[in-house]
């Protein structure tokens, strides 16, 4: 009922019925004067903009170029499209139109380059392009990338070291595991970008029954949303807690095969 | 395997649609005006940063835009967006994440200005006096905030800063509308729980 009030969802008779409890309730007054300050609280640190417009490089397109320049694109059917930007102008006569026709061209041309160079040292300035972070869309890059480790442990000693060093906490899988294959470790800032979890977190590459499985290992803390995969991807996800690390094994399997296999070793 | 990639929008038949259904640059420039604060609102509560918002949805935009070919006009133009926001957003945080540099202890004293790094991050005004948000009650606001997963934060502000319907809130998070309602009503809950563990009293006074 709070919620409902608080939402202004309350019907009349629900509302004059709250109101009336409200007068008589101080617990109740209470509750709402302090939903009311944590509310306002929340305005008063996340006061949005009146509005965001398109940063001013987007409006270099061909199509804003035909607005900004006069008859033309708007009145075609077809007009400010990228895909399929052409440049029509109404009937005048053919003298004019050609010099306009070629105006055009040419300043399409120059902004195209302009925008080009541009955005080519900002992207690389600023902006990498996004990726999928989601464990089935990293999975699908590994394997698309050949399933290579970049490093592989040459025994127990290494792996644990390996772990402990970067997360902090050592971590071994046990030895000898029926049609387990450890292929070794990518990570994720080295040619992976876009892994789940954060940017140290360690991905281990293996084959169970020759099917490819990946292990994100990362500290628990990092865990903030637990992960999820997409059921049509066909993956599975499993995740177990191992001291103060966590890993997730992504798998197309429908059983875990390695995260229950690993375990956290003394120093 | 069949993956979604970023700003992708499937179609049943999974073809492209149509050239002549396409949006135009200038339809999306006034979509994007008109969904910018539910975008900024997502993007705020991906990264809990109120000035880097708007760079973030900004980023969106033009991602958005060299992937216009891909948006089908009739589907939502605020979940597509939302998502592309709602990723960028979290490559920047990561990237936050990544440069931050990793500290033993919070009061660990930074020789170049002799203060602590927490005091250095407090925020203050141009005449030096702390901002209002920063008063306790508002900063134990904002950590009951921080503490709670990343959807029912971003459909908490939603509903509170922008007083949005919850229709709108689900449509923009791609989520059923109960769902949306549900988080809502989760995160008020988890918040009073977090501020009272705090020591504040019903009324948000401190006990």
């Amino acid at each position: 009922m709070l919620d409902a009030y608080l939402d202004g969802t309350l019907r009349d008779a629900e509302l004059a019925a709250f109101e009336a409890e409200l007068a008589r309730n101080p617990d109740l007054r209470a509750e709402v004067e302090f939903a009311s300050r944590t509310a306002s609280a929340l305005r008063g640190r996340f006061a949005p903009p009146a509005s965001i417009s398109v940063p001013p490089m987007a409006r270099t397109r061909s199509d804003d170029v035909l607005a900004t320049l006069g008859d033309g694109g708007q009145d075609e059917p077809n007009s400010g499209n990228i895909a399929d930007a052409s440049f029509p102008v109404r009937p005048a006569s053919k003298r004019h139109a050609r010099v306009r026709e070629i105006a055009l061209y040419a300043a399409a041309a120059i902004v195209a380059l302009v925008s080009a160079v541009w955005l080519s040292l900002w992207s690389e300035d600023r902006q990498p392009p996004p990726v999928d972070p989601s464990p089935d869309a990293m999975y699908g890059r590994l394997v698309a990338a050949g399933f290579t480790p970049q490093w592989k442990c040459n025994n127990d000693a290494e792996f644990k070291k390996a772990v402990d060093d970067r997360l902090g906490q050592p971590l071994l899988l046990s030895s000898g595991l029926p049609g387990i294959d450890v292929l070794g470790w990518a990570y994720s800032s080295k040619g992976y970008d876009g892994a789940p979890l954060t940017g140290q977190v360690m991905i281990l590459l293996t084959k169970a029954d020759d099917q490819d499985v990946v292990v994100f290992v990362d500290q628990k803390k990092n865990d903030v949303d637990h992960l999820t995969v997409r059921r049509r991807s066909g993956l599975n996800l499993f995740r177990r807690e191992i001291g103060d690390l966590v890993a997730y094994e992504v798998t197309p399997l429908p059983e875990p095969r390695i995260v229950q296999n690993l375990y956290q070793p003394d120093r | 395997m069949n993956q979604l990639q970023v700003g992708q929008v499937e179609s049943v038949d999974g073809s492209q649609p149509p050239v002549a259904a396409r949006l135009s640059t200038v339809r999306f420039g006034e979509l994007f005006e008109s969904h910018s604060r539910k975008l900024w609102c997502v993007a705020a509560a991906v990264i809990g940063d109120r000035a880097r918002a708007v760079d973030v949805v900004q980023d969106a935009a033009l991602i958005a835009l060299g992937k216009l070919s891909e948006f089908d006009p009739s589907s939502s133009f605020g979940a597509w967006m939302g998502q592309i926001v709602r990723y960028v957003a979290l490559n920047e945080g990561r990237k936050k994440r990544r440069d931050m540099p990793i500290l033993t202890d919070p009061t660990i004293m930074d020789g170049t200005q002799g203060k602590s790094l927490i005091e250095r991050t407090t925020s203050v005004d141009a005449q030096g006096r702390i901002e209002g948000f920063q008063h306790e009650f508002d900063d134990a606001v904002c950590s009951a905030l921080n503490s709670l997963d990343e959807t029912p934060r971003t459909c908490l502000l939603m509903k509170t800063v922008l007083d949005l319907p919850y229709v709108e809130i689900a449509e923009m998070l791609g989520m059923p509308e109960g769902t949306a309602m549900s988080h809502v009503h989760r995160a008020r809950k988890a918040m009073r729980e977090h501020l009272s563990e705090r020591g504040f009293d019903a009324k948000g006074d401190r006990q």
